[in-house]
Protein backbone atom coordinates (compact mmCIF):
# COMPACT_ATOMS: atom_id res chain seq x y z
CA UNK A 1 0.00 0.00 0.00
CA UNK A 2 2.81 2.39 0.90
CA UNK A 3 4.46 1.73 -2.44
CA UNK A 4 1.20 2.47 -4.20
CA UNK A 5 0.81 5.78 -2.42
CA UNK A 6 4.37 6.65 -3.27
CA UNK A 7 3.72 5.87 -6.94
CA UNK A 8 0.64 8.07 -6.98
CA UNK A 9 2.52 10.89 -5.27
CA UNK A 10 5.25 10.58 -7.87
CA UNK A 11 2.73 10.77 -10.72
CA UNK A 12 1.18 13.85 -9.19
CA UNK A 13 4.55 15.47 -8.64
CA UNK A 14 5.35 15.06 -12.34
CA UNK A 15 2.19 16.91 -13.11
CA UNK A 16 2.48 19.60 -10.53
CA UNK A 17 4.64 22.34 -12.01
CA UNK A 18 3.03 24.91 -9.74
CA UNK A 19 6.06 25.24 -7.49
CA UNK A 20 6.98 28.17 -9.70
CA UNK A 21 10.17 29.85 -10.81
CA UNK A 22 9.39 33.32 -9.49
CA UNK A 23 7.75 35.45 -6.83
CA UNK A 24 5.25 37.70 -8.63
CA UNK A 25 3.71 39.77 -5.85
CA UNK A 26 1.06 42.04 -7.32
CA UNK A 27 2.67 42.39 -10.77
CA UNK A 28 -0.40 41.24 -12.68
CA UNK A 29 -2.66 43.72 -10.95
CA UNK A 30 -0.06 46.43 -11.45
CA UNK A 31 0.03 45.75 -15.20
CA UNK A 32 -3.74 45.91 -15.32
CA UNK A 33 -3.86 49.16 -13.32
CA UNK A 34 -1.35 50.86 -15.61
CA UNK A 35 -2.69 49.65 -18.95
CA UNK A 36 -6.46 49.72 -18.45
CA UNK A 37 -8.02 53.09 -18.95
CA UNK A 38 -10.43 53.25 -16.02
CA UNK A 39 -9.21 55.60 -13.36
CA UNK A 40 -5.79 56.85 -12.30
CA UNK A 41 -3.51 54.24 -10.76
CA UNK A 42 -1.87 54.98 -7.42
CA UNK A 43 1.69 55.03 -8.78
CA UNK A 44 3.27 55.36 -5.34
CA UNK A 45 1.59 52.18 -4.12
CA UNK A 46 2.55 50.30 -7.29
CA UNK A 47 6.19 51.39 -6.91
CA UNK A 48 6.27 50.21 -3.30
CA UNK A 49 4.75 46.89 -4.27
CA UNK A 50 7.25 46.28 -7.08
CA UNK A 51 10.16 47.12 -4.76
CA UNK A 52 8.79 44.76 -2.12
CA UNK A 53 8.49 41.91 -4.63
CA UNK A 54 12.06 42.49 -5.80
CA UNK A 55 13.22 42.46 -2.18
CA UNK A 56 11.36 39.23 -1.44
CA UNK A 57 13.06 37.59 -4.43
CA UNK A 58 16.45 38.81 -3.24
CA UNK A 59 15.78 37.55 0.31
CA UNK A 60 15.13 34.06 -1.03
CA UNK A 61 17.95 34.33 -3.53
CA UNK A 62 15.81 33.68 -6.59
CA UNK A 63 15.76 35.54 -9.89
CA UNK A 64 13.36 38.47 -10.17
CA UNK A 65 10.58 37.74 -12.73
CA UNK A 66 11.23 38.86 -16.33
CA UNK A 67 10.14 42.44 -16.89
CA UNK A 68 9.63 43.45 -13.26
CA UNK A 69 12.66 45.76 -13.05
CA UNK A 70 11.65 47.42 -16.33
CA UNK A 71 8.06 47.73 -15.08
CA UNK A 72 9.37 49.45 -11.94
CA UNK A 73 11.46 51.72 -14.19
CA UNK A 74 8.36 52.76 -16.10
CA UNK A 75 6.44 53.48 -12.87
CA UNK A 76 9.31 55.59 -11.52
CA UNK A 77 9.63 57.49 -14.81
CA UNK A 78 5.89 58.24 -14.69
CA UNK A 79 6.47 59.74 -11.25
CA UNK A 80 9.33 61.87 -12.55
CA UNK A 81 11.99 59.90 -10.66
CA UNK A 82 14.33 59.61 -13.62
CA UNK A 83 17.49 58.49 -11.80
CA UNK A 84 15.69 55.64 -10.09
CA UNK A 85 13.98 54.78 -13.37
CA UNK A 86 17.31 54.60 -15.25
CA UNK A 87 18.79 52.38 -12.54
CA UNK A 88 15.82 50.01 -12.68
CA UNK A 89 15.99 49.80 -16.49
CA UNK A 90 19.71 49.02 -16.30
CA UNK A 91 19.08 46.25 -13.79
CA UNK A 92 16.55 44.65 -16.15
CA UNK A 93 19.24 44.56 -18.82
CA UNK A 94 21.81 43.10 -16.42
CA UNK A 95 19.52 40.33 -15.21
CA UNK A 96 17.98 39.67 -18.62
CA UNK A 97 20.27 40.51 -21.57
CA UNK A 98 17.33 39.64 -23.87
CA UNK A 99 16.02 43.13 -23.07
CA UNK A 100 19.16 44.98 -24.22
CA UNK A 101 17.75 46.56 -27.40
CA UNK A 102 14.54 47.64 -25.66
CA UNK A 103 16.34 49.08 -22.63
CA UNK A 104 19.04 50.88 -24.61
CA UNK A 105 16.30 52.48 -26.71
CA UNK A 106 14.40 53.64 -23.60
CA UNK A 107 17.56 54.99 -21.95
CA UNK A 108 18.67 56.92 -25.02
CA UNK A 109 15.20 58.49 -25.28
CA UNK A 110 15.53 59.45 -21.59
CA UNK A 111 18.86 61.09 -22.44
CA UNK A 112 20.90 58.50 -20.52
CA UNK A 113 23.90 56.93 -22.24
CA UNK A 114 23.48 53.18 -21.88
CA UNK B 1 -4.51 -7.33 -7.36
CA UNK B 2 -7.70 -6.23 -5.70
CA UNK B 3 -7.66 -2.62 -4.65
CA UNK B 4 -9.87 -1.30 -1.90
CA UNK B 5 -12.55 0.91 -3.39
CA UNK B 6 -11.13 4.17 -2.06
CA UNK B 7 -7.82 3.36 -3.77
CA UNK B 8 -9.64 2.73 -7.05
CA UNK B 9 -11.35 6.09 -6.80
CA UNK B 10 -8.00 7.60 -5.95
CA UNK B 11 -6.51 6.17 -9.14
CA UNK B 12 -9.43 7.48 -11.16
CA UNK B 13 -8.82 10.90 -9.69
CA UNK B 14 -5.14 10.70 -10.58
CA UNK B 15 -6.04 9.76 -14.15
CA UNK B 16 -8.40 12.71 -14.36
CA UNK B 17 -5.73 15.06 -13.03
CA UNK B 18 -3.15 13.73 -15.45
CA UNK B 19 -5.65 14.04 -18.28
CA UNK B 20 -6.13 17.70 -17.54
CA UNK B 21 -2.37 18.25 -17.67
CA UNK B 22 -1.73 16.58 -20.97
CA UNK B 23 -3.69 18.22 -23.74
CA UNK B 24 -3.25 17.61 -27.43
CA UNK B 25 -0.93 19.13 -29.94
CA UNK B 26 2.66 18.29 -30.68
CA UNK B 27 5.50 20.74 -30.53
CA UNK B 28 6.05 21.90 -34.12
CA UNK B 29 9.19 21.11 -36.07
CA UNK B 30 9.80 24.82 -36.49
CA UNK B 31 9.73 25.28 -32.71
CA UNK B 32 12.14 22.37 -32.20
CA UNK B 33 14.55 23.69 -34.83
CA UNK B 34 14.44 27.31 -33.72
CA UNK B 35 13.34 27.29 -30.06
CA UNK B 36 12.72 30.88 -28.94
CA UNK B 37 14.09 32.25 -25.68
CA UNK B 38 12.38 35.63 -25.54
CA UNK B 39 8.76 36.38 -26.41
CA UNK B 40 7.13 39.72 -27.17
CA UNK B 41 3.45 39.68 -26.22
CA UNK B 42 1.41 42.29 -28.06
CA UNK B 43 -1.82 43.54 -26.46
CA UNK B 44 -4.46 41.04 -27.71
CA UNK B 45 -6.94 41.90 -30.42
CA UNK B 46 -10.51 42.05 -29.21
CA UNK B 47 -13.14 40.38 -31.35
CA UNK B 48 -15.79 40.77 -28.64
CA UNK B 49 -17.97 43.73 -27.78
CA UNK B 50 -16.35 44.16 -24.36
CA UNK B 51 -14.01 47.13 -24.17
CA UNK B 52 -12.09 45.65 -21.22
CA UNK B 53 -11.02 42.48 -23.07
CA UNK B 54 -7.67 43.64 -24.44
CA UNK B 55 -6.15 44.86 -21.21
CA UNK B 56 -7.98 42.49 -18.91
CA UNK B 57 -6.42 39.61 -20.83
CA UNK B 58 -3.00 41.21 -21.37
CA UNK B 59 -2.40 41.24 -17.63
CA UNK B 60 -2.99 37.47 -17.43
CA UNK B 61 -0.49 36.40 -20.09
CA UNK B 62 2.94 37.11 -18.60
CA UNK B 63 2.92 34.79 -15.59
CA UNK B 64 2.21 31.44 -17.33
CA UNK B 65 4.65 32.14 -20.15
CA UNK B 66 7.45 33.28 -17.84
CA UNK B 67 6.82 30.36 -15.49
CA UNK B 68 7.22 28.12 -18.54
CA UNK B 69 10.77 29.45 -18.75
CA UNK B 70 10.59 32.21 -21.37
CA UNK B 71 11.83 35.77 -21.14
CA UNK B 72 8.65 37.82 -21.51
CA UNK B 73 9.04 41.47 -22.42
CA UNK B 74 7.42 43.82 -19.88
CA UNK B 75 3.91 44.10 -21.34
CA UNK B 76 2.96 47.45 -19.80
CA UNK B 77 6.26 49.02 -20.92
CA UNK B 78 5.75 47.65 -24.44
CA UNK B 79 2.18 48.96 -24.54
CA UNK B 80 3.17 52.42 -23.32
CA UNK B 81 6.05 52.64 -25.79
CA UNK B 82 3.82 51.74 -28.71
CA UNK B 83 1.09 54.15 -27.67
CA UNK B 84 3.67 56.94 -27.38
CA UNK B 85 4.76 56.11 -30.91
CA UNK B 86 1.37 56.70 -32.45
CA UNK B 87 -0.18 53.25 -32.12
CA UNK B 88 -3.29 53.87 -30.02
CA UNK B 89 -4.72 50.35 -29.93
CA UNK B 90 -4.09 46.63 -30.31
CA UNK B 91 -5.25 46.60 -33.92
CA UNK B 92 -2.57 49.11 -34.93
CA UNK B 93 0.07 47.31 -32.87
CA UNK B 94 -0.66 44.03 -34.65
CA UNK B 95 0.03 45.74 -38.01
CA UNK B 96 3.64 46.61 -37.14
CA UNK B 97 6.14 44.69 -39.29
CA UNK B 98 8.46 42.10 -37.74
CA UNK B 99 11.43 44.18 -38.97
CA UNK B 100 10.22 47.15 -36.96
CA UNK B 101 9.47 45.03 -33.88
CA UNK B 102 12.98 43.57 -34.05
CA UNK B 103 14.48 47.04 -34.35
CA UNK B 104 12.74 48.26 -31.19
CA UNK B 105 12.49 45.10 -29.05
CA UNK B 106 14.62 42.38 -30.66
CA UNK B 107 12.52 39.39 -29.52
CA UNK B 108 13.07 35.83 -30.70
CA UNK B 109 9.33 35.40 -31.22
CA UNK B 110 6.13 37.45 -31.20
CA UNK B 111 2.84 36.27 -29.66
CA UNK B 112 -0.29 37.44 -31.53
CA UNK B 113 -3.41 36.72 -29.53
CA UNK B 114 -7.10 37.39 -30.08
CA UNK B 115 -9.75 37.43 -27.38
CA UNK B 116 -12.77 35.65 -28.87
CA UNK B 117 -14.96 35.53 -25.76
CA UNK B 118 -14.89 37.85 -22.78
CA UNK B 119 -17.66 38.40 -20.32
CA UNK B 120 -20.77 37.20 -18.64
CA UNK B 121 -24.09 36.50 -20.27
CA UNK B 122 -27.09 36.59 -18.01
CA UNK B 123 -29.94 34.18 -18.29
CA UNK B 124 -32.94 34.34 -16.03
CA UNK B 125 -31.77 31.62 -13.66
CA UNK B 126 -28.02 31.75 -13.99
CA UNK B 127 -25.11 33.46 -15.62
CA UNK B 128 -22.23 32.12 -17.67
CA UNK B 129 -18.83 33.76 -17.85
CA UNK B 130 -16.63 32.70 -20.74
CA UNK B 131 -13.09 33.68 -21.69
CA UNK B 132 -11.54 32.35 -24.91
CA UNK B 133 -8.22 33.10 -26.57
CA UNK B 134 -6.76 32.03 -29.85
CA UNK B 135 -3.27 32.86 -30.95
CA UNK B 136 -0.06 32.16 -32.77
CA UNK B 137 3.62 32.47 -31.98
CA UNK B 138 5.77 33.67 -34.85
CA UNK B 139 9.55 33.58 -35.29
CA UNK B 140 10.61 37.25 -35.32
CA UNK B 141 13.31 36.73 -37.97
CA UNK B 142 11.65 34.45 -40.48
CA UNK B 143 7.94 34.98 -39.80
CA UNK B 144 7.56 31.19 -39.52
CA UNK B 145 4.70 30.06 -37.31
CA UNK B 146 6.16 28.25 -34.31
CA UNK B 147 2.94 27.47 -32.48
CA UNK B 148 -0.78 28.12 -32.65
CA UNK B 149 -3.62 27.24 -30.36
CA UNK B 150 -6.86 28.25 -28.75
CA UNK B 151 -8.57 27.61 -25.48
CA UNK B 152 -11.85 28.45 -23.83
CA UNK B 153 -12.88 28.41 -20.19
CA UNK B 154 -16.43 28.92 -18.97
CA UNK B 155 -17.89 29.12 -15.51
CA UNK B 156 -21.54 29.25 -14.67
CA UNK B 157 -23.04 30.49 -11.49
CA UNK B 158 -26.49 29.09 -11.09
CA UNK B 159 -28.99 29.06 -8.31
CA UNK B 160 -30.16 25.59 -7.49
CA UNK B 161 -32.96 25.07 -5.04
CA UNK B 162 -33.51 28.68 -4.12
CA UNK B 163 -36.86 28.90 -5.87
CA UNK B 164 -37.67 31.26 -8.73
CA UNK B 165 -37.72 34.45 -6.68
CA UNK B 166 -34.41 33.55 -5.08
CA UNK B 167 -32.91 32.83 -8.49
CA UNK B 168 -34.00 36.12 -9.96
CA UNK B 169 -32.58 37.99 -7.01
CA UNK B 170 -29.36 35.99 -7.35
CA UNK B 171 -28.95 36.88 -11.02
CA UNK B 172 -29.58 40.51 -10.24
CA UNK B 173 -27.10 40.65 -7.37
CA UNK B 174 -24.55 38.91 -9.57
CA UNK B 175 -25.01 41.49 -12.29
CA UNK B 176 -24.51 44.40 -9.93
CA UNK B 177 -21.49 43.09 -8.06
CA UNK B 178 -19.62 41.73 -11.09
CA UNK B 179 -19.65 44.99 -13.00
CA UNK B 180 -17.28 46.22 -10.29
CA UNK B 181 -14.94 43.27 -9.92
CA UNK B 182 -14.87 41.72 -13.38
CA UNK B 183 -15.07 37.88 -13.18
CA UNK B 184 -13.53 37.64 -16.66
CA UNK B 185 -10.19 38.80 -15.27
CA UNK B 186 -10.09 35.74 -13.00
CA UNK B 187 -11.15 33.35 -15.76
CA UNK B 188 -8.51 34.85 -18.06
CA UNK B 189 -5.88 33.41 -15.70
CA UNK B 190 -7.24 29.88 -16.18
CA UNK B 191 -7.45 30.28 -19.95
CA UNK B 192 -3.90 31.68 -20.16
CA UNK B 193 -2.51 28.97 -17.87
CA UNK B 194 -3.79 26.19 -20.12
CA UNK B 195 -3.11 27.84 -23.48
CA UNK B 196 0.31 29.32 -22.73
CA UNK B 197 1.59 27.48 -19.66
CA UNK B 198 0.58 23.93 -20.60
CA UNK B 199 0.10 24.04 -24.39
CA UNK B 200 2.75 26.46 -25.64
CA UNK B 201 4.83 25.56 -22.59
CA UNK B 202 5.00 21.92 -23.64
CA UNK B 203 8.46 22.96 -24.77
CA UNK B 204 9.71 24.89 -21.71
CA UNK B 205 11.87 27.95 -22.33
CA UNK B 206 15.56 28.35 -21.44
CA UNK B 207 14.93 29.58 -17.86
CA UNK B 208 13.07 26.39 -17.02
CA UNK B 209 15.22 23.69 -15.39
CA UNK B 210 13.78 21.05 -17.76
CA UNK B 211 14.39 23.02 -20.96
CA UNK B 212 17.39 21.03 -22.22
CA UNK B 213 16.02 17.66 -21.25
CA UNK B 214 12.60 18.18 -22.88
CA UNK B 215 14.11 19.70 -26.01
CA UNK B 216 16.46 16.72 -26.36
CA UNK B 217 13.68 14.21 -25.80
CA UNK B 218 11.33 15.86 -28.33
CA UNK B 219 14.05 16.12 -30.96
CA UNK B 220 14.90 12.45 -30.50
CA UNK B 221 11.26 11.46 -30.77
CA UNK B 222 11.01 13.43 -34.00
CA UNK B 223 14.11 11.77 -35.42
CA UNK B 224 12.59 8.36 -34.60
CA UNK B 225 9.44 9.18 -36.53
CA UNK B 226 11.40 9.88 -39.69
Amino acid sequence: MDRRIAAIALLLAGCQSSRGLYIWGDYQNSVWQVTSTDGQPDLGALVEDAKLTIQRSADRDIRVPPGLHAHLGMLLASQGQLDGAAAAFLTEKEVYPESTVLIDGILSRMGVTP
Amino acid sequence: MKLPSFARYGLLLVCALLGSCASGARVSNAMLEQPPGSILILPPLDSTVETSATYGSLAALTVPLAEAGYYVFPVAVVDQLMRQNGLPDAFDMHQVSLDKLREIFDPDAVLYLTVTDWGTSYQILSSITRVSFSGRLVDARTGTELWSGSHSVARSSGNLGGGLIGSLAGALVNQVSTSISNPSNALANSTARVLLGQNLGRLPGPYHPEHGEVLGRLREARADRR
